[in-house]
């Protein structure tokens, strides 16, 4: 009986290994921001002559 | 003296006398292997943040791209900037690589494939780094010489920097390694944009540089046309294939390991962010001192050696040595990072593992420093058996990214198997032979990285598929303990503990 209670761990690839989901989308659409800007702000500067 | 002043000379001394001291207080750290190979787990996000930026920011970055701007143009950046449109997707992969709780690359090929691939993994890793140490203590050597106009050859540089840098890395392990990462990150950001503004009134601005230099040295991706060279062309094509190999070549190279010394998921994830934004654009600076030179020495035999000779001319007296010390702890921490990781694989992976088992902590821990002094020595020999530091760095590059398919199909294909992996690595290693050595000759577009990888990546992936699903599949016992481990967040270890899968995080 108490080891039906147990929590028992995911063991297969799962869409677990990306939680907490909410918080690393959000980082993920940040990062992806820095990134792209870094790239168009350095493209923008190579412009100006 | 040497090319420097004697107050350079006296700051080069006094930096060294540091990064001994910084080894010798490291030393009291490190009591046992976990805190030797991984800084005992610990690190938080400044740590981590340094040590992304020194690791991964060694001394031959701003001659790299420096170099590569000369030659291409702005496109030249790349070279640095491969691994960047891989970070929002490493920023999820994270969690997933600390999770695996291990303490060397290596240890994922054991725990996910079995041992058939563990010992190949670990002794072509210790190849690899060996090619890495020996690339950087030859960039070393090549900024020093720019710098001192010669008077340092090449040879003294290498030698001294071996030195050291195996001594603070065999007495301090990871924790000297990242502190030393520290205060180099530091140096070099400071220098790196101290350059800047004495080049840019040298070339008289952008309006200087536009009236020199032709449209396509400022395109971030040369525009390809028919006319133009192939094998001298970074266009969008050539950018795409970077990014796929640095991503497979980042997982197989030693970071997988590196992030392992992070004590949470967070930590983690926010540390290693802003380490590699900050050499991000850092980057920039190397690159329009890449692009400053081609201005102001534009027939340069050797475009590795401009970063050098920017910094001797255009930095003030005493900066020169600081420069100069930067540079060597840049290479010097990177060795001896790179000498961690390899006497880790080195140790638990192959001594321990195959050739004198069950000993206490304290033996292997020295059999592990010993093996940091064995791979300095191999990586300088191995260091003049390349030409130039882009064509090592390129080399290192290949390598790696044909282990990378297995390691990151491995994550989300559970159908995957040790055979799929062994055909992965095969294939694509036998298509870049053929690649490199019967069509390249005729044909240079053949030789660059961009060419190469458009066919033996995707060689790699349909082999890993093809072949997996035709084999054998994975013990399930096996699987079962590497995808529990995926799926359980670290400071849950005690649900690993109550399956049964996991006594202890390692």
């Amino acid at each position: 009986m108490e080891a039906t209670k147990r929590k028992l761990p995911i063991t297969r690839p799962s869409m677990m290994m990306f939680q907490p989901y909410k918080q690393n989308i959000k980082c993920f659409l940040i990062v992806t921001a820095l990134v792209v800007g870094l790239i168009l702000s350095v493209q923008l500067i190579l412009m100006i002559k | 003296m040497h090319g420097l002043a004697i107050s350079d000379i006296i700051i080069l001394f006094a930096y060294f006398a540091l990064l001994i001291v910084i080894g010798i207080l490291s030393h009291k750290k490190v009591t046992n292997q976990s805190d030797f190979y991984i800084g005992g787990r610990k690190f938080g996000k400044f740590l981590i943040m340094m040590q992304q930026f020194g690791a991964g920011t060694s001394n031959t970055h701003p001659i790299l791209v420096a170099g590569a701007v000369y030659t291409f143009g702005m496109a030249g950046i790349w070279y640095s900037w491969l691994y960047m449109l891989f970070t929002p997707i490493m920023f999820l992969l994270l969690p997933i690589i600390r999770r695996m709780r291990i303490y060397t690359t290596a240890d994922f090929f054991d725990l996910r494939y079995g041992k058939g691939i563990a010992p190949f993994f670990s002794i072509s890793s210790l190849a690899s780094v060996s090619v890495a140490t020996g690339t950087i203590l030859i960039g070393m050597g090549q900024v020093v010489e720019g710098m001192t106009g010669g008077k340092i050859p090449l040879n003294t540089t290498v030698l001294v920097a071996g030195v050291v840098g195996l001594l603070y890395g065999c007495i301090g392990g990871m924790v000297a390694a990242a502190f030393a990462d520290c205060i180099q990150g530091f140096l070099i950001v400071a220098l790196s944009f101290m350059l800047l503004p004495p080049m840019w009134v040298k070339v008289g601005g952008f309006e200087g540089l536009h009236n020199v230099l032709p449209p396509e040295m400022f395109s971030l991706a040369m525009p390809s046309s028919p006319m133009a060279d192939p094998a001298k062309t970074i266009g969008l094509f050539a950018i795409f294939m970077l990014f796929i190999n640095g991503m497979l070549s980042n997982l197989a190279e030693g970071t997988v390991q590196t992030l392992q010394v992070a004590k949470d998921e967070s930590t983690l994830q926010w540390g290693y962010l802003f380490g590699i934004m900050l050499k991000r654009v850092c980057t920039v600076g190397w690159a329009f001192v890449g692009l400053f030179s081609l201005v102001i020495w534009p027939k340069l035999d050797n475009p590795e050696l401009c970063f050098g000779m920017a910094a001797k001319q255009f930095l003030p007296t005493g900066f020169s040595g600081l420069m100069v010390a930067a540079m060597f702890a840049a290479g010097m921490s990177t060795v001896s990072a790179l000498q961690v990781i390899a006497s880790a694989i080195f140790t638990r992976n192959l001594y321990a593992k195959y050739f004198v088992k069950n000993k206490p902590d304290s033996h292997y821990l020295l059999v592990a420093r010993l093996a940091g002094l064995a791979l300095v020595v191999a990586g300088t020999i191995t260091a003049y058996q390349f030409a130039s530091v882009t064509k090592s760095v390129e080399f290192w590059w290949k390598l790696t990214a044909m282990i990378g398919p297995a390691m990151l199909i491995g994550l989300f294909f559970y159908r995957g198997n040790s055979w799929g992996a062994w055909a992965s690595i095969v294939v694509s290693f036998g298509i870049w032979f053929y690649l490199d050595r019967y069509l390249g000759p005729t044909d240079p577009k053949w030789k660059t990285v961009w060419y190469q990888s458009a066919v033996y990546i995707p060689a790699a992936v349909v082999s890993y598929f093809v072949v997996s699903l035709l084999t054998k599949p994975e013990d399930e016992n096996k699987l079962a303990r590497f995808f529990a481990r995926l799926n359980t967040p670290v400071g849950q270890e005690q649900v690993l503990v109550e399956a049964g899968l996991e006594p202890k995080e390692g």
